[in-house]
């Protein structure tokens, strides 16, 4: 599915995308260093002599901006109509402030630098502006990360937020707009939390953006946001309100803490030892940590199946299995399991819990 | 993972190839099954093209439309499946021998083959698109009450030990055991790729991997949409704009979608030679898993279909799409599906050597001497009573209350009265007989449980099937308006909120 507000946007910028690639697997060092360094894995695995295989179908590209568009059409009538019906809005809380930019569909604003200019514009009319009515649904708040080394133009488009009024202050709500369906409880869990870890990232990112504005009387940033999915087969959202994101930002507190730590001890020791001239080759010739999971977003996944297959390393048989086996080879533990000596006291257990499982036991 | 996992990977690695997972096997497979494939357009839900028809037909039929988006198309390619299917499970109105409650048993056994999970997921979508009925609308037409079909097959692909989908590249992980990681083998093709004869494991390796570069979901390549379909359904769009005839470029389309579909169909066939090549025995447990699918089958969609024909013998609970919205409906349910959980490894393991011994290895099952039998029971009653001696294993879960079998009689039972240690590696475990007391039993010895010639016999115990009192649950809380939990149970359904729908070319085309 199309990541929303993120298509066109300048790769060199596309924060939250890096981060949670990062995520994704952090013990990678060639992971990390993509991240940091934004280079992207599928150049690298072309570099290496691998086909990328990522890339998203246009017919699904095209779904994603009709149903934004859809949703903010009419002064985002469908989508105001949906966040009442779910109890996130009054009928009286109306209006949009639609921050998009043009190429993505937006009326007026036409680079990310006028949209977060916007952006922190109206977070400071939220707060200093003492008779200021804001709109209630706002589309592509732009917020740029005021830290890091990993992120120098750490830039954040938020798809959909909105702002109501709770005990006479302002509280914005963050919102995660994604096109899968929602089919109850036989929602993808794995989409579900994708979404939420997006939403919390966005939220985290707001906290730090209306922190650094030192603002008087800033507006609270509330713990709880909204997905909005559709309604399978339609383009009817389908809004799941009030979704507790306080573990998620914190998630993305540490992880970009971590990610900067990591980053800082990466280009330092690349520093010492020689010039960075190819970042591509960095990344290449960087440590990784393979698991099968990294078949689902990284297009090294083969280069580093077959490094682990060559290695005879236990990970090619699952992760379950390499939590097991730790670093005893594959064709080492079958010896374990037919009765060679072990060498070490870590393959006597292992050899003793291999042989008691082993069904022959039972015919003993 | 269990221990026992590991080291039967372990033994495929050194077999090269995949091995039994299990003594027997735990599906039934038809002679001639129906088979579906499904294609559909990235970001949608509906199929764009299927394929579906028996093992035994030459040539399966391959269904497509020009657009994936146009609901009203999709519906009328829907509705040719749709009536064949309902033949096929001889749904009352759609066929002159319909399944009824007093011929479960009798006639062919349908059963439906997939590639996938996603396709799985495909009857979950097909139900929300032809679900919806209006007031006054006929409630007996083929793509309404197929939608309740694909609901019912959606919900009873979940119920552990069902027997009427079969997820194809599931059945593989399910039978055997693959030297790679589970995570590739979520793709049919290569579950199959595993089995050809590759000189070597490395070879067999890079065979896999290509192999899955060919998609085998319901999702397309982006590849094949970007160079070939886009460019396609743009020129459509364009000819529909300037109302001119779509017929050459329409064909284009289904010449791209149809070798898809037929693919990922074929790959299933291929999967089912090898599975029904398997010259292992089906478990005799399966019998009984066969007839709870039937039983699930009336009860829970053909006893509907029923009422909905004549409504005079009843009013019919139609389930929603997205959850129960129904109290007693979800209560009923969910001890249906605990039901299910109970009896799945206790029908099987009867019959299964290696079940037996990961229920051993994993302490759910243990091997008992008998050291003592008396007969606690006055007058007329019988109540025999075994003390026995349990070696202590690395996992043991033995404890009071709980119920078992011995081994290869599953209508037998016991119930654990007492667990006491005797010393590092001994348990003395006391256990009243509770299930068909006074039969024999058939092995180790042909004696009934109170006879004294069980002292020093072994014999193993497995866990007892209490499914039974799931199922009395399951029926229970229907009845429960007036008893505890009744607020729960018996309250009134949510309001639910559901959307207009629009068709997604009129979105595009503007004119909403």
């Amino acid at each position: 599915m199309p990541e929303l507000n993120e298509l066109n946007i300048d790769d060199n910028r596309n924060t939250r995308a890096r981060f949670e690639q990062w995520v994704k697997n952090p013990q990678c060092e060639a992971n990390a260093l993509s991240a940091v360094l934004n280079v992207k894995m599928s150049e690298v695995a072309t570099s290496a002599g691998y086909q990328p295989e990522f890339g998203q179908s246009p017919f699904a590209i095209t779904r994603g901006l009709q149903f934004e568009s859809w949703l903010f059409k009419e002064n985002a009538k469908v989508l105001h109509s949906a966040l009442v019906k779910a109890s996130m809005l009054s009928e009286s809380e109306s209006g949009l402030l639609d921050l998009r930019l043009k190429r993505n569909g937006g009326p007026k604003i036409k680079s990310i630098d006028a949209a977060i200019s916007e952006s922190h514009e109206l977070l400071s009319n939220l707060s200093e502006k003492e008779n200021f009515v804001p709109s209630s649904i706002i589309a592509g708040l732009a917020l740029r990360i005021p830290k890091g080394v990993m992120l120098p133009e750490a830039t954040l488009i938020i798809d959909a937020a909105i702002i109501t009024k709770s005990q006479e202050k302002l509280s914005i709500k963050v919102g995660e707009i994604k096109v899968f369906p929602d089919r109850g409880g036989h929602t993808d869990p794995g989409e579900i939390a994708t979404a939420r870890a997006q939403a919390g990232v966005y939220q985290h990112a707001l906290d730090l953006t209306v922190a650094s504005l030192n603002l008087k009387n800033p507006p609270i940033v509330d713990t709880k946001g909204f997905l909005v999915f559709t309604w399978p087969g339609t383009n009817s959202p389908v809004i799941r309100p009030n979704e507790d994101l306080t573990f998620q930002a914190l998630r993305a507190e540490q992880g970009f803490e971590r990610l900067d730590e990591i980053a800082l001890r990466l280009v330092s020791e690349k520093a010492e030892s020689d010039s960075v001239e190819d970042p591509l080759a960095w990344v290449l010739h960087s440590k990784t940590e393979y698991r099968e999971s990294c078949w689902s977003f990284c297009d090294l996944a083969a280069r580093c199946q077959d490094l682990a297959i060559a290695d005879d390393r236990a990970i090619i048989l699952g992760r379950e299995a390499a939590r097991t086996l730790g670093s005893v080879k594959v064709a080492r533990a079958i010896q374990l399991m037919d009765g060679s000596s072990p060498d070490t006291a870590f393959e006597a257990s292992l050899q003793t819990q291999l042989q008691s499982a082993n069904w022959e036991a039972l015919k003993k | 993972m269990s221990l026992r996992e590991l080291v039967r990977q372990l033994n495929s690695v050194k077999a090269c190839r995949p091995i039994p997972r299990y003594s027997t096997l735990h599906f039934r497979i038809d002679e001639n099954p129906m088979m579906i494939a499904f294609v559909r357009m990235a970001g949608e839900s509906r199929p764009w093209a299927l394929s579906y028809g028996r093992f035994l037909d030459d040539e399966p039929k391959c269904l497509s439309v020009p657009d994936g988006r146009n609901r009203n198309a999709v519906a009328d390619m829907c509705e040719l499946l749709a009536e064949d299917l309902l033949e096929y499970f001889r749904v009352a109105g759609y066929t002159w021998d319909p399944i009824t409650k007093e011929n479960l048993g009798e006639g062919e056994f349908p059963q439906i083959w997939v590639p996938s999970a996603r396709h799985v997921e495909m009857f979950h979508h097909l139900e929300y698109a032809f679900w919806r009925v209006r007031k006054g609308d006929d409630r007996t037409h083929p793509l309404t009450v197929f939608a309740r079909l694909c609901g019912w097959l959606f919900r009873e692909s979940s119920r552990l030990g069902q027997q009427v989908v079969i997820d194809t590249a599931s059945a593989f992980r399910d039978s055997y055991v693959f030297p790679t990681d589970t995570i590739s083998l979520a793709h049919l093709g290569t579950c199959i790729e595993w089995f050809k004869n590759h000189p070597s494991i490395a070879e067999n390796r890079q065979a896999v991997r290509d192999v899955a570069r060919l998609r085998d979901s319901p999702t397309l390549d982006p590849e094949i949409d970007y160079k070939i379909l886009d460019p396609l359904i743009e020129r459509r769009g364009e000819l529909l704009t300037e109302a001119k005839n779509t017929d050459a470029v329409d064909k284009k389309i289904a010449e791209v979608l149809h070798p898809e579909v037929s693919r990922r169909w074929e790959l299933m066939r291929e999967g089912y030679r090898i599975l029904s090549n398997d010259t292992r025995a089906l478990n005799a447990g399966v019998n009984d898993l066969t007839t709870a699918t039937m039983q699930s089958f009336y009860n829970q969609f053909q006893r509907i279909e029923e009422n909905i024909q004549d409504p005079d013998l009843g009013p019919t609970y139609t389930p929603h799409p997205e959850t129960d919205f129904h109290g007693s409906a979800a209560a009923a349910n969910y001890f249906v599906m605990t039901a299910a959980d109970t009896a799945y490894i206790a029908t099987l393991v009867h019959h299964d050597e290696e079940l037996q011994a990961e229920a051993l290895a994993s302490g759910k099952s243990f091997i008992a001497e008998v050291i003592n039998v008396v007969n606690l029971g006055s007058g007329r009653t019988t109540t025999p009573v075994w003390t026995f001696r349990v070696e202590i294993a690395e996992t043991l879960r033995i404890r009071d209350g709980e119920r078992y079998s011995p081994l290869g009689a599953s209508g037998h039972g016991i119930l654990i009265r007492t667990v006491e240690i005797i010393d590092s590696s001994t348990l003395e475990v006391v256990a009243e007989w509770t299930d068909r007391k006074t039969m024999e039993l058939q092995m180790p010895i042909l004696a009934k449980p109170v006879d004294t010639n069980w002292i020093g016999n072994r014999l193993m115990f497995v866990p007892k099937d209490g499914s039974n009192f799931d199922k009395s649950k399951s029926r229970a809380v229907w009845s429960a308006a007036n008893g505890p939990g009744a607020w729960l149970t018996h309250g009134t359904p949510p309001l639910r909120i559901e959307p207009t729908v629009i068709d997604d070319i009129t979105q595009l085309s503007g004119t909403n």
